[in-house]
């Protein structure tokens, strides 16, 4: 794992914006903190930004073509949001889980082996052998595979796969996972896996970063330590996941807490 | 009365729907045995001729038996030149395309660029080929000049094909490989083409299957001259070599066309028969992108 | 392991050999229209030949000096129009079925069917339209027929090629109608018919007149087939549909074997190619059309 300490700030975010066909604003000057160790849930109604601002952090709105980021994001103190910033080097540390769960068309061995590889990290077959039973072991599902790492990874279930792409993002050693709703296409028992596992990762004392985009406040509440709501584009009120859920200050989050809409 | 009137009416659009639904069945009756009668008359005109020994293995030139056996190798010879010039450009062009292409007027040049290219009559394809291939770049009437002008017209093809393909390819798939950290290249070659890889394999074997049969590009580029080959040569850059790539070439189809144009007696029967091989293969050529395809995709999602 | 390049290095490299390929399509492109127009332009910048008389002379005599394209002209655009008004019922009505009446059969057996069409090599389909539709000409026509060569059997042989183009893309545009439109029409008690008549193909026709004209442009581009069947008189214009007459592809075809670089025949057959281009060029000019008309009604 990686050298940092708990509640170290990981990633911090200032006055960042995010604007689509240059015109349209979809996130308004969010400033927020992230630190090692912790699960952090962003919540909010659909459309309102929540997406939008978890692939700021790892940059990944740069793939879409006419979106711009604004403000600065500072990933260990560096300003990640600049022209200069080297992708690659960056999601390497910074690992990414989707909402539909995305194994690659391979074996379940070479789906968590995949990225490492092509990073030139591995040498000899022990490591590799290491790196895949440790990741796996991470994800809570090593028991239930370990006997066909050699078959396709398409012919898990959609929790197991869903494990098996947080396991191949562990594989990359990364300090930050972000995740982008990714129980919402899983039945509620994958989805309390899953949850177990956001949990024993923060547990494990590795210092890694969780933040977890949710429309589920329930799940928020369950896996978080921190969370904090969007509301149209703008982020609304930040706390500890309990003051949130118990004692919410803004009449929105009350509103949204509540029911009356979202 | 009213209710009559509903009735009536009601019957009407009834028997309207019927007729209907009779005159589609009919036409797709018909457009079935147009092509069943296209494809046996064929076969039946040709398969006498196309079956009679020594067709398949005698030089056009023979006295007694004349064959088609250069026009056989020609055409294979052909084909496999032009895919190789053919499937690496088409394959960089559409990932690049669906990858990299920048949403600016360069690209949507390019794009249109492509577009011209696959709309163009392939005669004018052929005559440009005919000035740029044959005497401006100098290599006369040859195999790479036909070659090339089969790559022109092969490209759109390709190209549009395969960027189909890389595009059906689910997005997700694409998105969790960048944000490992990996290179557009790198996703590219390692997870959409092998993903996108059977219909892209489809697609090369159905667009050969139209190369095959193509004859208006060739006739002012490789030539309607029957070729002299001595399969013992092993001078590549003898005009008999078999694989010299800058000798004159006659394929299947512009055989056809040529005694077409020179009527002869007898000619008839070789034409039906070089039509009967002809089509045979590119059946084959349908019938094995199918296949292919299917193998392919089903030993992905094993594995 | 061997040593990794340097991810930026990788996906300049990937930029570049992928933007080269690109580069060298678009070249090719360049390169033939602007060849195509430099020797087409000849005919009229340096051999002399008037324009107007060009597009609108009615005698193809090349070898007399007399190059009058209209008859090549008129030659084409009705062999096309013809295949496409025999052509379109069939691929619609078969497309219908495909798509309302019989989906299971029509996409798993009638479109790869169909679809072998396309693959039948023009030369087969000049080859089989001499020995069928011509010997039909002149069994249906007698005398009129002559030899059963003229634009009504190329017409009628081109129809058979454009058939299977226009029949898919026809599928893919009545496929691609929202099955809500059809579900909304069927709750309001409206038969099949009716359904497909005032709401699938209402809403499908920008995609179809683009698939007919996809048809028109391989239908216009079309030769040997054409140049079998249709007898390649372009001395004069055609006067019926049994008429013998030639197109702008078979008078390139016919004429390019015989004339030499350089001289004034040899360019004038150049002009023919820049009409084919010109023509090609407005076809998709006309779906770029329709395809932007179709945007503006739905956004």
């Amino acid at each position: 794992m990686s050298d940092t300490t708990q509640n170290e700030a990981l990633l911090t975010t200032r006055n960042v914006t995010v604007t689509y066909d240059l015109t349209h604003e979809a996130l308004h000057k969010t400033d927020l903190t992230f630190k090692g160790g912790e699960v952090t849930a962003l919540i909010g109604p659909s459309g309102c930004g929540k997406s939008t601002f978890l692939r700021c952090l790892n940059l990944m709105n740069r793939e879409i073509p006419k979106c711009r980021v604004g403000g600065e994001i500072f990933y260990h103190g560096r300003n990640i949001n600049t022209k200069t910033e080297n992708l690659f080097e960056l999601r390497k540390s910074i690992g990414m889980v989707f909402q539909q769960p995305t194994p690659f068309r391979k074996s379940i061995r070479e789906n968590i082996l995949f990225a490492p590889k092509k990073h030139g990290r591995l040498h000899g077959k022990d490591e590799e052998d290491e790196l895949v039973e440790t990741s796996l072991k991470q994800a809570a599902l090593w028991d239930e595979v370990k006997d066909k790492l050699k078959q396709s990874a398409h012919a898990l279930s959609g929790g197991q796969q869903q494990r098996l792409c947080i396991a191949r993002t562990l594989a990359m050693k990364p300090d930050v996972i972000l995740y982008d709703e990714p129980c919402s296409a899983l039945d509620p028992i994958s989805t309390f896996t899953i949850e177990e596992t956001i949990r024993s990762i923060a547990e494990a004392g590795a210092g890694i970063c969780q933040i977890i985009v949710t429309h589920n406040m329930e799940q928020a509440g369950r896996v978080s330590d921190r969370t904090a709501f969007f509301y149209m584009g703008d982020m609304v009120e930040t706390g500890t996941t309990q003051q949130i859920f118990s004692a919410p200050k803004d009449q929105r989050l009350s509103d949204y807490l509540t029911g009356r809409f979202g | 009365m009213a209710n009559r009137n509903l009735d009536a009416h009601v019957k009407r659009i009834g028997l309207q729907n019927k007729i209907a639904t009779g005159i589609l069945t009919c036409i797709v009756g018909f457009v079935l045995v147009l092509l069943a009668a296209i494809v046996v008359y064929i076969l039946v005109q040709g398969a006498g001729k196309a079956l009679s020994p020594g067709f398949l293995t005698n030089p056009s030139t023979d006295d007694v038996a004349p064959g088609i056996l250069y026009q056989l190798f020609d055409s294979f010879y052909m084909l496999l030149i032009t895919l190789v010039i053919s499937v690496p450009i088409s394959l960089g062009a559409a990932i690049f395309l669906v990858e990299y292409a920048p949403d600016n007027w360069i690209t949507s040049a390019a794009s249109t660029a492509i577009e011209t290219l696959s709309s163009l009559p392939s005669i004018v394809v052929g005559m440009f080929g005919s000035l740029f291939f044959v005497v401006t770049l100098g290599w006369g009437i040859s195999i790479i000049a036909g070659a090339l002008a089969l790559t022109m017209f092969n490209i759109p093809i390709l190209v549009r094909t395969i960027q189909q393909a890389l595009e059906d390819v689910p997005r997700s798939q694409h998105d969790a490989a960048l944000a490992m950290g990996l290179t557009r290249w790198e996703t590219t070659v390692n997870v959409m083409l092998p993903a996108a890889m059977p219909a892209i394999v489809t697609g090369i074997v159905i667009s050969a299957g139209r190369v095959f049969g193509e004859a208006a590009a060739l006739i002012f580029t490789s030539g309607s001259a029957a070729a002299r080959l001595n399969f013992a040569s092993t001078n590549l850059a003898s005009p008999t070599n078999p694989f010299n790539i800058f000798r004159p070439a006659e394929t299947l189809a512009v055989h056809i066309w040529k005694l077409k144009m020179e009527p002869t007696p007898g000619n008839d029967e070789i034409v039906w028969g070089t039509a009967a091989v002809l089509l045979v293969c590119v059946l084959l050529f349908n019938v094995l992108a199918r296949v292919l395809g299917k193998f392919l995709a089903r030993r992905l999602t094993a594995e | 392991m061997a040593k990794l390049m340097p991810k930026r290095s990788l996906e300049n490299v990937g930029l570049t050999v992928t933007g080269l390929c690109i580069a060298l399509v678009a070249l090719v492109v360049v390169t033939l229209i602007v060849m195509v127009a430099q020797q087409g332009l000849a005919t009229f910048l340096q051999d002399g030949v008037d324009f107007w008389s060009f597009i609108s002379g009615g005698n193809w005599i090349p070898e007399d000096g007399r190059f009058g394209a209209l008859p090549l002209i008129v030659g084409s655009f009705s062999v096309t129009l013809l295949s496409t008004v025999f052509a379109l019922p069939v691929a619609l009505g078969s497309a219908i079925f495909v798509v309302e009446v019989a989906p299971g059969f029509g996409r798993r057996v009638f479109q790869p069917l169909v679809e072998l069409l396309v693959g039948i090599p023009s030369v087969v389909y000049g080859v089989l339209g001499l020995s069928v539709v011509n010997a039909a000409m002149r069994a249906i026509f007698g005398e009129a027929a002559g030899t059963g060569a003229g634009i009504l059997s190329g017409a009628i042989v081109l129809a058979v090629m454009i058939l299977p183009t226009v029949t898919t893309l026809s599928i893919d545009a009545l496929d691609a109608v929202p099955n809500e439109y059809r579900e909304g029409s069927y709750a309001l008690g409206c038969t099949r018919w009716q359904t497909v008549w005032h709401v699938v193909l209402k809403s499908a026709l920008p995609s179809l007149m683009t698939a007919v004209i996809l048809g028109m442009t391989r239908a216009f581009g079309e030769t040997l087939a054409v140049q079998m069947v249709i007898g390649g008189v372009e001395r004069s214009m055609p006067t019926g549909l049994l008429d013998p007459a030639a197109t702008l592809t078979t008078a390139l075809t016919s004429g390019l074997s015989n004339a030499t670089t350089g001289s004034v025949q040899y360019h004038a057959l150049w002009s023919l190619g820049l009409l084919l281009l010109a023509m090609s060029l407005v076809f998709i000019a006309v779906i770029h059309l329709i395809g932007k008309k179709g945007a503006k009604k739905r956004g």
